[in-house]
């Protein structure tokens, strides 16, 4: 009858079976394109993107990579710039678009290459502590019970402590790195996904068409991975969106602070700090590592609250 | 483009120039230069001096840091004393005379008469030696600082003859006695007064001293507000009197933030103010805002662990001549202290006694990589690990540079040795640490390679610098337990420390010199000048290396 | 259950959570390699015997277990030990900055609330009109700038190129703290009728507070922007219009009332979070408060103050965590009768 290929037919088949939710999904990506601030967040993010993957290519500096052992038997790698005195602190010109730094090196690319450092933190930290936090909000929220006013109690203990604290033990434990700075910034930050999961599979769990999967005899794991999961989906997008910028912030104020990026790496917060004490004669310095983190965090937060106002109903009017 | 509304636009458009404002007016400021004419002299009976680093302790008996010995000898007197910038000369202070026994054993003062306390009680030779006994008694639980009374004092030294004649017996003979007097350590304090509150218990710290000083010297406390400042008003009972230009006021102020110092200075708020090295450009010239460098005697150095248990290479002497050839000596001085520091020649600070036994005075290693690379060669520990196509000596030991975190001139010297010493193929790693826990490396764990340190004169004494550093641990020195240790060169510091005589103790300090300075522990890297940029209505300002700073010869006027 | 059970509850549950805080600050202390003995009787002068007195009087050579157990007991007592930087006890320095950033936040809370708000209820009532677009973008900017940024570029313009307002500290230069009732100079200031302190004290809290509330108020103002919105579309406001209500009473009367729920939660958070977190801030603004001394004691691995003060914030955020879900508890009766905290 019909000579349609099978692969053609396979797509149709999939497309009218969930068209209702394609439909919903173009609305969104419309009421997205219109709104002028998202879409500024989502070119600075994109931006951001494209930067990180090319950096090699942009930049006019580059690092090296040195594989030292600083404590018996491990083995850090670090990252080295050249440096040159006679360079330093000139002002933005044409070979050096950012100016450089006290060591000469070329902000620019310190900038660049940052965005590399930066994407890897808000990634590893986010993706991890989403992670965590499903799985241990995940199973809280659906079994309720005991093992819900535990996790409640030890997600407590974990928010009451200071993200500074944190971050302190593990560079004094472990070695002032960026590596470092994701570990204490995934402990601070699993509690807050888990809580929230949970949050989301106590709402959904009460409604209707959980009831009746039970019903009907779906295991525990179908329902949560099915039908669970799928509609807590958005509320946690827009958290993780949000989150990656704060995030940054806070891996930034660490360094700042001294207690993330070892000297001379090239990670935002570190050169902001090691640039204030140049602001006036060599403003430069300060100023557009923190100019990329400023349009960063913007990005992500424009990109987040744009996600929010399309993908709740109850605000689309 | 056309699903945008143009009240969108207009937002957008509004939020860049908004921040491009920001970011315009924040910065516009920078390079402009203030032409006034002389500004008016803002509080002209009080000076103010905007620092880092709060006191710890106003105690004298149980206090080792500046932040904390600068208003200890503003409230306090010591027997003897410096005057401006001379650091040869003894002036009297409390005490108006002394001698010393053909021994150089016995020294004997006479007081000052007619001086009280702040509290209004008579100054007596009692109080000398309870101040003394106190010392050696209390033994600066929290500092250790007694240590500089207590190598050639003891509780039988100090005996009073009468009620303004005070003789101390040394336990052995000291050349440098009187030197030590003047320090913070020396300072007399109210037997009364501290008898009512607390006496003295062995081995513990005074709770009520450390925060309610009360002294014979031209200021008394007026308040502390921890973190923020320290307010010291005239003592009207000082001895020697108020006629004259003298301020009323004198106000610690303590700003971590060094922007926030900058901008005090400028708008005069600050008399005084300390400012990095690399902030000095963002004043200098500035109307009103002088900019005066002094030589002092602090100095910088890079220490080696020397024990053979830690690092078998580092154990070796060849290898430590090597890395004093690796350092970059000039441009350290250029860049991480703008200019402001000299070269050092060895643990003996230019400006003190027996400064030319070293070498005549200059420095014997200079940055020579190629050399450097020679002995290192001759040695034996050529480069021969390959690690990642790069060749590397010591089969790859990584050698650890150590600073306290937050130094900025020492992460400077540190990133910098670290590409010479990756030149000369030595893998090296930079590491910022907290001091608590250098210290623990130091001392507990022997954990660590190289460690860039800092000192300063306690006392006006060569022996305050040669011996903890070159003497060994066997005879009490090796303050920064290198593990160093060469009979020959203890028996010449020893004769140098308490010998009274000069020849001989240039003969024992050149000695000594002549046998470290071919197996280093450590890297002589420079002496720094010492800059604290004013306002230009300070009139009398000078300043003293081993005292420092003495605001009742200061006053504000235009002259 | 009853609102009375509920906050015994809440406060029973408090216990654990602090001693799981106490845990991991003391395994903190014990897992940095550092001399906490050595450092405090002087570093490298220390004499040996002055070192063997202090670590038993720390009882640093027990085995680890005794020594938490000392170390709770300490807490028990209020003890928390000498901090190494200040040379006096951690609660005597504790109680000395923590006032201070008190006022701070108080004060940056009185800023950020009303402005929040009402810039929130302007946006949600204006949606999409201009004023709602340049409210919103002073937020998200305002959220997303670094705070020592907007401190440095507020200070340098405001207390230094037009100077109208002071540089740094509490009080002016030399200026005597008021007799401490409180350790809030305004609130002490009133109270021992000392008018200099009064006005140096507000005076100098104008622009700390500000920078300090800026995040803040971009936070309430969101919130509540979002929150209105969600309200508004809600039918019994449709309801309350369709039967005739005028506008203003619609939003004032009902709108506003149920989207100041999350806000309340919001701030509380906030509260609690900025009372341990306003580090920059103070630190540019040269305020003495606990967030300035934590980075120090952090920086300089002061041990017993780094503890301490992690205690103290714990307990304040575990405290503010229970009012918001008290009043929570209270607005909303659903979350009572649903349980599960």
């Amino acid at each position: 009858m019909d000579n349609i290929p099978l692969h053609v037919k396979v797509v149709d088949d999939f497309l009218k079976k969930h068209e209702s939710k394609i439909k919903d999904l173009r609305f969104m990506g419309y009421l997205f394109r219109k709104s002028l601030l998202s879409m500024i967040g989502l070119i600075l993010i994109l931006i951001l993107i494209l930067v990180a993957l090319f950096a090699p290519f942009i930049a006019s500096q580059h690092p090296s990579y040195v594989r030292v052992s600083t404590e018996v038997g491990t083995t850090v790698t670090e990252e080295r710039w050249d440096i040159d005195f006679s360079q330093s602190l000139l002002p933005p010109s044409v070979e050096h678009f950012f100016g450089t730094d006290d060591y000469g090196r070329d902000i620019f690319s310190m900038v660049v290459y940052g965005s590399q450092t930066s994407f890897r933190i808000c990634i590893i930290v986010v993706t991890i502590s989403t992670l965590i936090g499903l799985i241990l909000g995940g199973i809280a929220g659906y079994f309720g019970g005991i093992i819900d006013e535990a996790l409640m109690r030890i997600t407590d203990v974990f928010l009451a402590i200071p993200y500074l604290i944190l971050a302190m033990a593990v560079t004094a434990a472990l070695g002032r790195s960026i590596d470092n700075i994701m570990e204490a910034l995934i402990i601070v930050w699993w509690p807050t996904y888990a809580r929230l999961i949970r949050g989301q599979v106590l709402a959904v769990r009460e409604q209707q068409f959980v009831e009746a999967a039970r019903s009907v005899g779906a295991s525990n794991s179908r329902i949560l991975f099915r039908h669970i999961f799928p509609n807590s989906f958005a509320p946690l997008l827009v958290e993780i969106t949000l989150d990656l910028g704060a995030v940054l912030l806070v891996a930034a104020g660490l360094s700042f602070l001294g207690l993330g990026a070892s000297p001379g790496t090239a990670e935002w917060g570190l050169m902001i700090s090691s640039g204030r004490i140049h602001m006036f004669h060599a403003w430069w310095y300060v100023t557009f590592p923190g100019l990329a983190i400023l349009l960063v965090v913007l990005g992500f937060n424009l990109l987040g609250d744009g996600l929010r106002d399309v993908t709740d109903p109850k605000l689309r009017r | 483009m056309r699903s945008f509304e143009k009240k969108d636009m207009k937002a957008g458009v509004l939020a860049i120039l908004i921040c491009a404002m920001f970011i315009c007016i924040g910065f516009s400021g920078c390079t402009q230069q203030q032409q006034e004419e002389q500004t008016e002299i803002k509080n002209p009976s009080t000076i103010v001096k905007y620092d880092i680093g709060d006191a710890k302790t106003l105690d004298p008996a149980d206090a080792y840091d500046t932040g904390s010995s600068e208003p200890i000898f503003q409230i306090y007197d010591t027997l003897v004393t410096y005057k401006g910038n001379d650091t040869l000369t003894f002036y009297p202070c409390l005490a108006t005379e002394w001698s010393v026994s053909n021994d150089s054993l016995t020294w004997t003062f006479k007081l000052r008469q007619n001086v009280k306390f702040s509290n209004g009680n008579d100054f007596t030779a009692e109080d000398v030696k309870y101040s003394f006994d106190r010392v050696l008694t209390m033994a600066a639980p929290e500092s250790g600082v007694d240590w500089i009374l207590a190598q050639c004092m003891d509780m039988n030294s100090t005996t009073v003859i009468d009620d303004y004649t005070v003789q101390i017996k040394l336990t052995q003979p000291y050349g440098g006695f009187l030197s030590l007097l003047p320090f913070t350590i020396g300072a007399i304090v109210d037997k009364d007064y501290v008898e009512e509150h607390g006496g003295v218990v062995a081995g513990v710290e005074n709770e009520w001293m450390k925060s309610n000083p009360m002294g014979t010297g031209p200021y008394m406390l007026d308040h502390w507000t921890r973190a923020t400042e320290i307010v010291l008003n005239k003592n009207p009972n000082y001895w020697g009197g108020w006629e004259g230009k003298h301020v009323d006021k004198v106000v610690l102020k303590y700003a971590d933030e060094a922007a926030t110092r900058i901008l005090a200075l400028k708008n005069g708020d600050a008399d005084f103010t300390y400012l990095p090295y690399t902030n000095l450009e963002d004043v200098m010239g500035e109307k009103g805002i002088v900019v005066h460098p002094f030589d002092s005697y602090d100095i910088i150095m890079c220490v080696i662990n020397t024990k053979v248990t830690n690092n078998v290479y580092l154990a070796n002497g060849e290898v430590r001549k090597a890395l004093s050839y690796a350092f970059d000596y000039d441009t350290a001085i250029e860049t991480a202290y703008s200019g402001y520091a000299s070269r050092l020649a060895g643990a003996i600070p230019n400006g003190m006694p027996y400064y030319d036994t070293q070498n005549n005075g200059q420095p014997l290693y200079n940055y020579d990589l190629t050399k450097a690379e020679q002995i290192l060669d001759n040695a034996g520990y050529t480069k021969s690990f390959d690690l990642d196509e790069t060749l590397y000596r010591f089969n790859g030991t990584t050698i650890r540079v150590f600073f306290n975190a937050g130094n900025a001139e020492r992460e400077k010297m540190a990133i910098m040795f670290r590409g010479a010493l990756d030149e000369i193929g030595i893998l090296s790693s930079v590491i910022a640490e907290g001091w608590p826990q250098l210290l623990h490396r130091m001392y507990t764990t022997d954990d660590w390679d190289l460690m860039f340190i800092g000192w300063g004169p306690d006392y006006n004494d060569p022996d305050d610098y040669i011996f903890p550093f070159i003497a060994s641990a066997d005879v009490k020195g090796d303050t920064y337990n290198t593990g160093y240790k060469n009979e020959t060169v203890d028996e010449y510091l020893l004769e140098g420390k308490y010998s009274a005589d000069p020849a001989v103790r240039a003969a024992a300090y050149k000695g000594a010199y002549d046998i470290y300075i071919q197996e280093p522990s450590f890297i002589f890297l420079q002496q720094r000048q010492y800059i604290r940029p004013w306002r230009d209505w300070v009139q009398n300002y000078s300043y003293n290396p081993v005292r420092e700073w003495y605001y009742y010869d200061y006053y504000k006027a235009y002259e | 259950m009853k609102i009375w059970e509920f906050i015994v509850r809440r406060l029973l549950l408090l216990i654990p959570v602090i001693i799981g805080v106490t845990i991991i600050t003391f395994t903190i202390s014990h897992v940095i390699p550092a001399d906490p003995a050595r450092a405090f009787a002087g570093g490298p002068k220390a004499q040996p015997d002055v070192i063997e007195r202090i670590t038993k009087e720390l009882h640093l050579d027990e085995p680890i277990w005794i020594q938490y157990f000392y170390y709770l007991n300490d807490i028990i007592h209020l003890n928390l030990g000498k901090s190494y930087l200040e040379s006096r006890p951690v609660t005597d320095s504790l109680a000395q900055y923590f006032p201070a950033t008190l006022e701070l936040t108080i004060f940056a809370m009185l800023i950020a609330i009303p402005l929040g708000i009402v810039g929130g209820i302007i946006s949600a009532i204006r949606r999409n009109k201009l004023s709602d677009h340049i409210t919103r973008i002073i937020a998200i900017v305002g959220y997303s700038l670094p705070i020592f940024w907007l401190a440095l570029i507020l200070q340098y313009i405001l207390a230094y190129q037009i100077p109208i307002l002071p540089l740094e500290g509490r009080l002016a230069i030399g200026m005597s703290a008021p007799p401490s009732i409180t350790g809030l100079y305004v609130v002490d200031s009133i109270l021992t009728g000392n008018l200099n302190t009064l006005g140096a004290a507000l005076y100098h809290l104008i622009l700390p507070s500000f920078t300090l509330g800026f995040a803040t108020l971009a936070l309430i103002l969101r919130m509540t922007r979002s929150s209105m919105l969600e309200v508004m579309g809600m039918d019994y406001i449709r309801t309350g219009r369709a039967k005739g209500l005028s506008e203003r009473t619609v939003i004032y009367k009902h709108a506003l009332r149920n989207a100041l729920i999350p806000t309340i939660t919001v701030t509380g958070l906030a509260f609690g979070g900025l009372l341990g977190g306003a580090v920059l801030t103070e630190t540019i603004f040269n305020w003495p408060g606990i967030g300035r001394f934590s980075a120090d004691a952090v920086l300089g691995f002061d041990f017993n103050a780094v503890m301490g003060f992690t205690i103290l914030v714990a307990i304040i955020y575990v405290v503010a965590n229970l009012i918001v879900d008290v009043l929570y508890a209270v607005i909303d009766p659903r979350v009572r009768l649903g349980g599960g905290g």
